[in-house]
C-alpha cells in the first residue's frame, strides 16, 4: 500500500475530492436507495408467500386441494370432474403411490 | 417531439437531498391518484363482493403510487426546460439544478417497471397493463406530445389521471365494468374546469414558455365559457353512480350539494373578467378559489364513495 502511495506520489494532484456536504448528500441518498431496495424486496417476498399460502393450484384441483388446517383432501372439490382436475399436459403430477427409490 | 434543450447544468449546482427526489414524484397529485384508486378499490369489493387480501391491496394501492411518481419523474424530465423558464415550477429539483435529468428520467423509468412489476404480481395482469398504459398516456402522450401541441393537451390528457379507480377496481376484480369507467369519466371530465381555473391565474407563464394552454391560444373569455361547459357536463355525470346503483343517498346528496357549489362557482367564474388584462383582484382570487374547491370537490365525492361501500353505509336510491 505504502509502496503504491509513493508510486504516485504527487500524481492525480487536480483529482476530484467531494466536499463534506457532498459526500453526506451521496450518504443520505445511498441510505434512502438502500432501503427502497429493501422494501421491494421484502414486498416481492411478501406477495410471493401470500400467493403461495392462497394456494390457488391446489383450489383449481391441480395436484390435490387442502382443507383450513393445510390438510390434503382426496375428493376433488365439488363439481369438478377428473378432467378438470388433471394437470396441464406439459407437467406431470407426482404419483405418490410409487416407491421412491431405494424403497422396496 | 423535440428533445428538451435544457440541461443539468441549467442551474448553479446544490447538493440533492432524499426530499428533492420525493418531489420529483409531484407527491401532490400522488395523493389524489391514490385516493382515487383506493376508491375504485373499495367500491369494487362492495358492488361485486368479490374479496382481496388486504396486504395485496395495499400493495396494489402502493404499486399505484409508485407509477403516479414514476409518471411524475418523466414529466419532470420532459419538462425540464420550461420548467425553468416558469416561475411557478421554477424551483422544482431538475431547473434548481439539485437533481440530474438524467437521473429523474433514470429513476422515472425503473419506478415505472417496479410499478408495474408490482400490481401484476399483486393482483392481475389487467390491472398492471392499464398502470402501464396510464403511465404511458402520461409520460408520452400528455407530456411529450399533447402538452406543447395542442390547447386541448389538457382534456385529452385528463385520461392519465382518470385511470386510477379503474385500476383499483380491476386489481380486485380482474374486470373493468361501466360502474369503473364512471369513475373514470368524472375524474375525466372534472380536470378541464380543474387545470383552466389554475391556467386563468398563470396564463402569462404557459404563454412565456410556449406551452399552448387554452387562455394562451383562445384567450381568458373561452377559457371561461369552456369551463363552465365542462362543469355543466361534471354534475350530472357524478350523479350517474346513483342511477347505477353504485353510489347510494350519502354519495347522491354528497355529490349533489358539491356539484351545486362548483357549478356556482365556474357561472362566478364565467360571468368575472379572470384571466383578463384588466382582471380585479377578486376576479382572480375567485379562479383561485375555484382551483381549490375543484380539489376538495374531487377528493369528497370520492370519499363518500368509500364511506358508503367501506363502513356499509351504502343504501341505494330506490332500495335496488
Amino acid at each position: 500500500m505504502s509502496d503504491e502511495k509513493e508510486k504516485y506520489a504527487g500524481e492525480f494532484t487536480d483529482a476530484y475530492t467531494p466536499q463534506e456536504a457532498e459526500l453526506r448528500a451521496r450518504k443520505s441518498r445511498n441510505l434512502w436507495l438502500g432501503l427502497a431496495l429493501a422494501g421491494f424486496v421484502i414486498l416481492v417476498g411478501v406477495v410471493t408467500f401470500i400467493r403461495l399460502s392462497s394456494s390457488d393450484l391446489s383450489q383449481s384441483g391441480f395436484y390435490y386441494s387442502v382443507d383450513d388446517k393445510g390438510e390434503r383432501i382426496n375428493d376433488l372439490p365439488e363439481g369438478m370432474t377428473p378432467d378438470q382436475a388433471a394437470p396441464p399436459p406439459n407437467l406431470t403430477p407426482i404419483d405418490e403411490t410409487q416407491p421412491e427409490e431405494g424403497e422396496p | 417531439m423535440t428533445e428538451p434543450s435544457a440541461t443539468s447544468d441549467m442551474a448553479p449546482k446544490r447538493y440533492a437531498t432524499a426530499g428533492d427526489y420525493v418531489q420529483l414524484l409531484k407527491p401532490r397529485i400522488m395523493m389524489l391518484v391514490v385516493f382515487t384508486a383506493i376508491a375504485g378499490l373499495v367500491a369494487a369489493v362492495g358492488v361485486t363482493g368479490v374479496l382481496i387480501n388486504p396486504v395485496m391491496a395495499a400493495i396494489a394501492t402502493l404499486a399505484i403510487a409508485l407509477g403516479s411518481g414514476a409518471a411524475g419523474a418523466i414529466n419532470m424530465w420532459y419538462d425540464a426546460d420550461i420548467d425553468q423558464i416558469m416561475t411557478r415550477t421554477s424551483t422544482r429539483p431538475i431547473p434548481s439544478g439539485a437533481v440530474p435529468k438524467e437521473e429523474a428520467l433514470a429513476m422515472g423509468l425503473i419506478m415505472s417497471g417496479v410499478s408495474v412489476l408490482l400490481m401484476w404480481l399483486a393482483s392481475n395482469w389487467l390491472a398492471a397493463a392499464l398502470l402501464a398504459f396510464s403511465i404511458f398516456y402520461y409520460g408520452v402522450i400528455y407530456t411529450m406530445w399533447l402538452k406543447r401541441s395542442t390547447p386541448q393537451n389538457i382534456v385529452i390528457g385528463g385520461g392519465a389521471g382518470a385511470f386510477p379507480p379503474v385500476i383499483g377496481w380491476a386489481a380486485v376484480t380482474g374486470n373493468t365494468p361501466v360502474d369503473a369507467w364512471i369513475l373514470f369519466a368524472i375524474i375525466f371530465f372534472w380536470t378541464p374546469p380543474h387545470f383552466w381555473a389554475l391556467s386563468l391565474l398563470a396564463h402569462g407563464e404557459y404563454e412565456k414558455a410556449g406551452v399552448p394552454m387554452l387562455p394562451v391560444t383562445h384567450g381568458a373569455k373561452a377559457t371561461r365559457n369552456q369551463i363552465l361547459l365542462y362543469t355543466i357536463l361534471l354534475v350530472p355525470l357524478a350523479l350517474l353512480p346513483v342511477a347505477t346503483g353504485l353510489g347510494g343517498w350519502i354519495y347522491g346528496l354528497v355529490t349533489l350539494a358539491l356539484g351545486l357549489v362548483f357549478l356556482a362557482y365556474a357561472v362566478r367564474v364565467w360571468r368575472s373578467k379572470a384571466g383578463d388584462a384588466g382582471a380585479s383582484a377578486a376576479d382572480m382570487k375567485l379562479a383561485r378559489g375555484m382551483f381549490f374547491f375543484s380539489i376538495l370537490y374531487l377528493f369528497l365525492v370520492f370519499a363518500a364513495l368509500i364511506v358508503e361501500h367501506a363502513a356499509g353505509l351504502h343504501f341505494p336510491v330506490g332500495g335496488a
